[in-house]
């Protein structure tokens, strides 16, 4: 590396609007990254260059039902106010630039099969409508496919309109009951693109172009009875913690499908790669569960210890 | 140089159709620069405006950093201002990013030198210029390597340090 470090009167006498600027510059990621590297510069991070998305705390969740498929907005984790609709086709994504939230709904059922347009729904944009754009919308710049036989990723990169192959990680064989979903599916987690497999999450490395690699983020195994446990799509992550989805046995009648947040740990053997164990003996992992059955409003039961309002971002 | 005008630091060169005025650095160098150059900066400007004797002074920069400062300032300076879709305004264009590109081509010292410079001095594009370059050569590098570059002293606790890479690879890494 340089070694010629800066002397001391270089960097310590830039002056505090310049450094923040200087941050402001770089994007969220690396910009989050840059918090490790002393007390000073994350508190000035935190406190003047805050990743956008560090305000914002919202969960989708896809929730499969007998013969209808529905999706829960949580505009915020800490009251549990949420919204569902049934969906069929839709994507979900976040754009750094505007700090806002945007589900896309391509209509390709029968009866309303009309591709030249795509159905736009901007959350926490007061209207709670949807709204017609008449052009394919791309979240990231990018738009991202599984093909249909699940081996294989495409990318449409909406500035060249260049399609091109993903490489996929090596992807174990399905599973015979533990995780039904067969193909590897996509998603975002935490603004990269992810592929779900089973048990796992796999994340793309900075989603350059020249060389993609994909990193084992998360891997999740559940302990004890659970029925229909999984990790929803779109978001298998909401900040530091992990979602998941299912139905325990232990519970209530009334409380039938619920979404768990827990905080993946970190174990020495499989760094960097998070540890989610669902339904363990040690549950102080689980941060948050919450009920889904609600039409509107779901109420939400933080667990008593850490709560939902933890630290979420 | 060109005799001074005595009274207020700005003179005359040449057949008197260009004014000048001198600017005096920490270590009592003097340079003597076009007037329309040396307004790129806010703080000269002002200081042209209220007067005063025997060259402006400005305690904050050394000759060394100033006499880039006034590189970019006498090279931006200089450009007219030709109608904005003729080829000659994108040639300008051009070579301005290259000259801009050229300047940057130094060692993080004296980058730092030209931040606290152009800030101090308020040359607006100078200041993004550098912020951008600075901001290009960090975006890429890990903490330990930001840390080397800057000389900077790791003084988190070792619990910090945990919780900061558990809040890192929830995220990002």
């Amino acid at each position: 590396a340089a070694a010629a470090a800066a002397t001391s009167d270089g960097w310590d006498g830039i002056p505090a609007d310049v450094f923040v600027d200087i941050l402001r510059r770089i994007p969220p990621c690396p910009r989050w990254r840059l918090r490790l590297v002393c007390r000073h510069w994350r508190d000035v991070i935190d406190e003047r260059a805050p990743e956008p998305r560090a305000n914002v705390t919202k969960v989708l969740a896809f929730i499969r039902e007998s013969g209808c498929c529905r999706a829960f907005v949580f505009d915020d984790l800490t009251t549990g106010r949420s919204r569902r609709w049934t969906w069929r086709t839709a994507a979900f994504g976040y754009h750094p630039a505007t700090g806002q939230y945007k589900i896309v709904h391509v209509l390709c059922s029968e009866q309303d099969s009309n591709l030249d347009a795509v159905l736009v729904f901007t959350l926490g944009d007061g209207s709670w409508q949807w709204r017609e754009v008449p052009a394919p919308v791309g979240i990231h710049g990018v738009t991202y496919w599984a093909t249909k036989d699940g081996k294989g990723i495409m990318s449409f990169d909406l500035k060249d309109e260049q399609v091109a192959p993903v490489e996929v990680p090596p992807l174990p064989a399905p599973g015979p009951m533990e995780w039904w979903r067969p193909s590897c599916q996509l998603t975002d987690v935490g603004g990269r693109l992810g592929l779900r497999s089973k048990t796992k999450v796999w994340v793309l490395e900075d989603g350059s172009e020249v060389e993609w690699t994909w990193v084992k983020r998360y891997t999740v195994l559940a302990h004890r009875a659970y029925r229909r446990q999984q990790i929803p799509l779109p978001h298998v992550a909401h900040g530091e913690h992990v979602l998941t989805t299912g139905e325990p046995w232990e519970r209530s009648i009334s409380l039938r499908q619920t979404l768990e947040a827990h905080r993946p740990r970190q174990e020495r053997k499989m760094r960097p790669c998070g540890m989610v164990r669902v339904g363990a003996p040690r549950p102080e992992t689980t941060v948050g569960v919450y009920a889904l059955e609600e039409p509107s409003h779901s109420h939400i039961r933080p667990r008593r210890d850490q709560g939902a309002s933890a630290r979420v971002r | 140089m060109a005799a001074a005008d005595s009274c207020d630091g700005i003179s005359t060169s040449g057949g008197g159709w260009e004014k000048t005025v001198t600017l005096v650095s920490s270590d009592d160098a003097r340079f003597e620069v076009r007037e329309a150059a040396a307004s790129l900066s806010q703080t000269v400007r002002r200081m042209i405006r209220a007067g005063g004797d025997g060259g402006i002074p400005l305690p904050k920069v050394d000759a060394r950093t100033l006499s880039t400062v006034l590189e970019y300032c006498n090279k931006h300076a200089a450009v007219p201002a030709p109608a904005p879709e003729s080829s000659s305004a994108e040639a300008a264009a051009v070579d301005l990013e290259w000259f801009d590109k050229e300047l940057m081509h130094v060692d993080l010292a004296t980058l730092c030198s030209l931040i606290r410079a152009a800030d101090y001095l308020e040359v607006a594009g100078l200041l993004d210029l550098t912020c951008k370059t600075v901001a290009d050569m960090i975006k890429s590098k890990t903490a330990e390597e930001i840390r080397q570059m800057f000389g900077i002293q790791n003084d988190f606790t070792p619990e910090e340090e945990e919780q900061l890479s558990r809040e890192n690879a929830g995220v990002f890494e």
